[in-house]
């Protein structure tokens, strides 16, 4: 063992001990701005403060760190809040952000699921728009239904590995129909006002039709058709499979409403549980019924 | 060229510009750190007359080395270059304040055993941190030749620590 290291030593001493020597030579930070606040009183360098010599590495540091929590910061809010919509800048950082997500997912489930979410998440989006009443900028306007299309055109497809309840389905079921009969009352009660008094005997029928029947035609609803006030727990089970649809790229509302999605719920796996806040379509609602009744 | 870029150029040499002087000088920090300013107030002075083509470690380089020979001369009766390159192990108290082990001395005292050529190679490359690149200038050979000039340098160098009566010579 010491005819191992004697040999290590006789290998790279002359080296070792030339760097060991030279760097005792180096001049410590002190004696650098020593030797350069001379200069600088002579007026040979530009002024700088014996502090901002002797710690410019430490700021770089710290400011690079801070750039660095800013940014990060900036992009967690950007993608997890409420409050950035299509109609703001930051908008853009969400979107780059869900792009580097399904850009770095590997396996189809996983770009799957992410679709998923992001189908979810436009819906949300259009329904908080709508709720509070904003409009698209037309500049952002394109880039939402971009989006939008984008993510409804992917076919997608969630393998699950956690099964449903009994009890989780028939409260979903419940939920679904509850929704369903706020938003056709809703949409009923929107068109009741523009329709003359004969009409209003027709619609007060409709309002009693089965439940489960589902207007499908998506293309002609509007905003009341949209908004809703319950929370869906929807579980991932749920397999959206998105066809394209022919989208009005000047008119969000009647896109972001004619969202044809269809869901169909595997009885047989359940999975991760996707919580749905906010809105869907009546159309939508009405399809996620339809299908889990089925 | 334009004095601006003085700092810059202060900031890239001044720590290998110090440890050339300071081996020059047998290890003395102060008479290092006053004659390393010195340099850089000559090279600010020439800076005006600095053609960028020609590289800035020869030229801060050929300063530093006649500053050096200037500061011996007055200090001396007489000197000549060659004692210059060589005063690694002379300093002007006697001592040598690098050299602290044993090891230490004796590779010191190798080093100055090995030809001139090799010996400037090696104190230039492993005491004072210059590249290869950088020497191109100053030894006026390519890279590749300096490497190759270096390695076989340090094994005369372990050969002259082995065998201290062992002949290194050209």
């Amino acid at each position: 063992m010491s005819n191992v290291l004697l040999f290590i030593n006789n290998m790279f001493s002359p080296k070792w001990n030339l760097w060991r020597i030279g760097r005792r030579a180096t001049p410590d930070k002190a004696t650098v701005v020593a030797m350069r606040l001379e200069l600088q009183k002579a007026g040979y360098l530009p002024h700088r403060s014996s502090w901002a010599l002797l710690h410019a590495r430490t700021a770089a540091v710290i400011s690079t760190v801070l750039a660095m929590s800013i940014v990060g910061a900036t992009g967690t809010y950007a993608y997890v809040s409420d409050t950035v919509l299509p109609d703001q800048p930051l908008y853009s950082v969400r979107q780059g952000i869900e792009n580097v997500q399904i850009a770095l997912a590997v396996t189809a489930e996983q770009k799957a699921r992410l679709h998923q979410q992001q189908i979810l998440r436009r819906m949300h989006e259009a329904a908080l728009m709508q709720k509070q009443k904003r409009v698209i900028p037309p500049q952002h306007a394109q880039t939402f239904l971009n989006a939008l299309r984008e993510v409804e055109t992917a076919s997608t497809t969630v393998v699950m590995t956690d099964p449903m309840t009994r009890e989780e389905r028939q409260a979903l079921r419940a939920q679904l129909r509850a929704q369903l009969r706020v938003e056709r009352a809703q949409k009923y009660a929107a068109q009741l006002k523009v329709r003359a008094a004969a009409d209003a005997s027709s619609t007060e029928q409709d309002l009693n039709d089965d439940d489960r029947s589902v207007n499908d035609d998506g293309q002609g609803e509007t905003a009341a058709g949209v908004t809703a006030s319950s929370t869906i727990s929807v579980p991932s089970s749920i397999v959206v499979s998105s066809t394209a649809s022919t989208y009005d790229d000047h008119d969000e509302t009647s896109a972001a409403s004619s969202s044809h999605v269809e869901a169909r719920i595997h009885r047989a796996t359940g999975g991760t549980r996707l919580r749905l806040h906010g809105s869907m379509t009546t159309t939508t609602t009405g399809r996620l019924l339809n299908l889990f009744d089925k | 060229m334009d004095k601006r870029h003085f700092e810059r150029f202060y900031n890239l040499y001044v720590t290998r510009i110090y440890k050339f002087v300071y081996f020059r000088v047998g290890g003395n920090k102060a008479l290092a750190q006053d004659l390393t300013q010195d340099v850089f107030l000559k090279a600010f002075e020439a800076f005006d007359r600095y053609d960028p083509t020609v590289s800035q470690v020869s030229w801060i380089y050929t300063i530093a080395r006649n500053h050096l020979v200037n500061h011996h001369a007055k200090t001396r009766p007489s000197v000549d270059l060659e004692d210059i390159e060589g005063t690694l192990l002379a300093s002007e108290d006697g001592r040598e304040h690098y050299a602290r082990r044993h090891d230490e001395r004796a590779l010191i005292e190798a080093i100055g055993k090995l030809p001139e050529e090799d010996a400037r190679l090696v104190k230039m490359k492993y005491l004072e941190g210059w590249s290869f690149e950088d020497l191109e200038s100053v030894l006026e050979k390519t890279s590749g030749a300096l490497r190759v000039q270096a390695s076989r340098a340090l094994k005369k160098l372990k050969k002259c620590m082995k065998d201290p009566y062992a002949s290194v010579g050209e």
